[in-house]
């Protein structure tokens, strides 16, 4: 069982302060089945826009940037299908850098890592739209804009709208499912910041015991405190022997 | 045929994946392909099957056997040096296959360098041959942790059971999370019609379908007299299923 109910609970917290500290929030209900038809489409590729093209970074590594995919079994804490833009809209940004956080909250059948990681499949797919590029590692989103994009009209509705007609697309798994995007100042985004890392920490300790109770790693894949450390070192050793002989050959 | 090709034999337990792997290596065998076998389940049922013995060395003493020396030994290159001949003492060899079995190792701990070398040693071996055929015991996990990284094609086998149908979607995502590309589809074993019932479990699944195996009580009674697919009759319902499989699956 991996529900995120209480965490879910504490972003509410968190956003509920921010709209009371003044960061306006726009709600969107969408009529699931026509939300994207008006999207711009790429391809599915991995889209690499170059900085030369880009007019609005947000959550650049430089900047700051939050990224949660939540999953609940409980139907209470997803308000309904939706998009909620936080701050700022994106003709409302300066060209430039800013700091920025998509959060995802899906009501699942059932609260599994296997439903778990098929949201975090989903949390980067808004690159599909052309002139977007997006990465997602580890709580944290890059994603660039590009003139083009900004020219046919996406927006942070847009983008919410895609994110959110592909994880419908897994009706089995996915039911409800609010999607909110912020463009904030830092101070605002870093109060999300306690909810990603316990919810890591979380994450990470179930996928321990998981790779535990298979027998694959007894010390929780913790390899500096591990006791055959010494002797991976020389495994390791020997690989890179073994790749230099192959080289050779 | 020109390239070779990585073949992943996948579903929940008891569906007939053994015997299928078993049968598409006879069918592969037949035209002259060369092939190496990988028996990923530990109970070795694919040795069985294919009528080689079973105590054979396996992938997974083999582990063993190069944890100890990094105990005891200690040098990398010595390591090294024994791979590509304890890889080779596991490899079966007979006038229709090669044949590794995984096996299970007995050291605890996840030892991953160890899985890096074995894996690599196997992408030499397999680069001789025209099909890799591997029988995986679990899911895709296992096989891209242990044996290759890269697949081709991706069987899943499936009866009419809804558990069936849960299994090539966990396949899918397990997919997705390894950034796997490979093709996948389904082929129905045992298959029985329903009443029409079983058809319409089929149209419901997401993959391809490649192909429906009958019931085959030839194959029950080859089983019960301990011989393996090279003694079925040529003229067996599942060998010619499989061959038609095999018209989809490669091209030869």
């Amino acid at each position: 069982m991996s529900d995120d109910g209480r965490f879910i609970t504490e972003v509410k917290m968190v956003t509920d302060t921010l709209e009371m500290e003044g960061v306006a929030a726009r709600r969107f209900q969408i009529p699931l089945g026509c939300e994207d038809e008006d999207s711009p489409r790429g391809d599915d590729s991995r889209t690499i826009i170059g900085a030369a093209n880009t007019v609005l970074e947000l959550g650049h590594p430089s900047t700051t940037s939050i990224c949660l995919g939540m999953i609940t079994e409980r139907e209470d804490l997803v308000a309904g299908d939706g998009v909620v833009v936080m701050g700022d809209e994106l003709y409302e940004l300066p060209p430039g850098r800013h700091s920025f956080a998509l959060i995802v909250l899906s009501k699942v059948v059932e609260a599994t890592e296997s439903s778990r990681r098929a949201l975090s499949r989903k949390l980067s797919v808004c690159d599909r739209l052309s002139g977007v590029m997006a990465r997602v590692a580890l709580g944290k989103i890059w994603i660039r804009i590009s003139q083009e994009a900004l020219d046919r009209d996406v927006t942070l509705k847009v983008i919410g709208y895609q994110l959110l007609s592909e994880i419908r697309k897994e009706q089995e798994t996915f039911g409800k499912t609010e999607v909110i995007l912020i463009a904030a100042e830092k101070n605002h985004i870093e109060k999300l910041r306690p909810v990603t890392e316990k919810l890591a920490r979380e994450t990470r300790e179930r996928y321990k015991t998981e790779i535990k109770e298979r027998g694959e790693c007894e010390n929780g894949l913790d390899c500096d405190d591990c006791p055959e450390n010494e002797i991976c070192q020389i495994l390791k050793d020997a690989v890179a022997v073994s790749r230099k002989k192959k080289r050779q050959t | 045929m020109g390239n070779q090709t990585v073949i992943a034999v996948c579903g929940k337990g008891g569906v007939g994946k053994t015997v299928f792997s078993g049968a598409l290596v006879r069918v592969l065998a037949e035209r002259g392909l060369k092939i190496l076998a990988v028996d990923a389940d530990p109970a070795l049922g694919l040795a069985y099957v294919v009528g080689l013995p079973t105590d054979v060395k396996t992938l997974g003493e083999v582990r063993d056997h190069l944890i100890r020396k990094a105990r005891t030994d200690r040098d990398p290159e010595q390591i090294a040096g024994m791979m590509d001949y304890l890889l080779l003492e596991a490899l079966t060899e007979t006038d229709r296959l090669s044949f590794l079995a995984m096996g299970r190792s007995l050291s605890r701990g996840c030892f991953c360098p160890v899985n890096t070398l074995l894996k690599e040693a196997i992408r030499n071996i397999a680069q001789n041959y025209d099909v890799v055929l591997i029988d995986a015991e679990a899911g895709i996990e296992q096989i891209n942790r242990e044996v290759m990284s890269v697949v081709d094609i991706i069987v899943v086998l499936v009866d009419t059971s809804q558990r069936s149908r849960r299994s090539m979607e966990l396949i899918a995502q397990v997919m997705g999370d390894l950034n796997m590309k490979a093709r996948m589809g389904v082929i129905l074993n045992r298959w029985k019609d329903l009443d029409g019932n079983g058809d319409s479990a089929v149209s419901n699944f997401e993959a391809l379908s490649w192909g429906k195996i009958p019931e085959d009580e030839g194959l029950l009674r080859n089983d019960a007299l301990g011989q393996s697919v090279f003694d079925l009759p040529a003229d067996s319902p599942i060998l010619e299923s499989v061959r038609r499989i095999t018209d989809t699956l490669i091209k030869t």
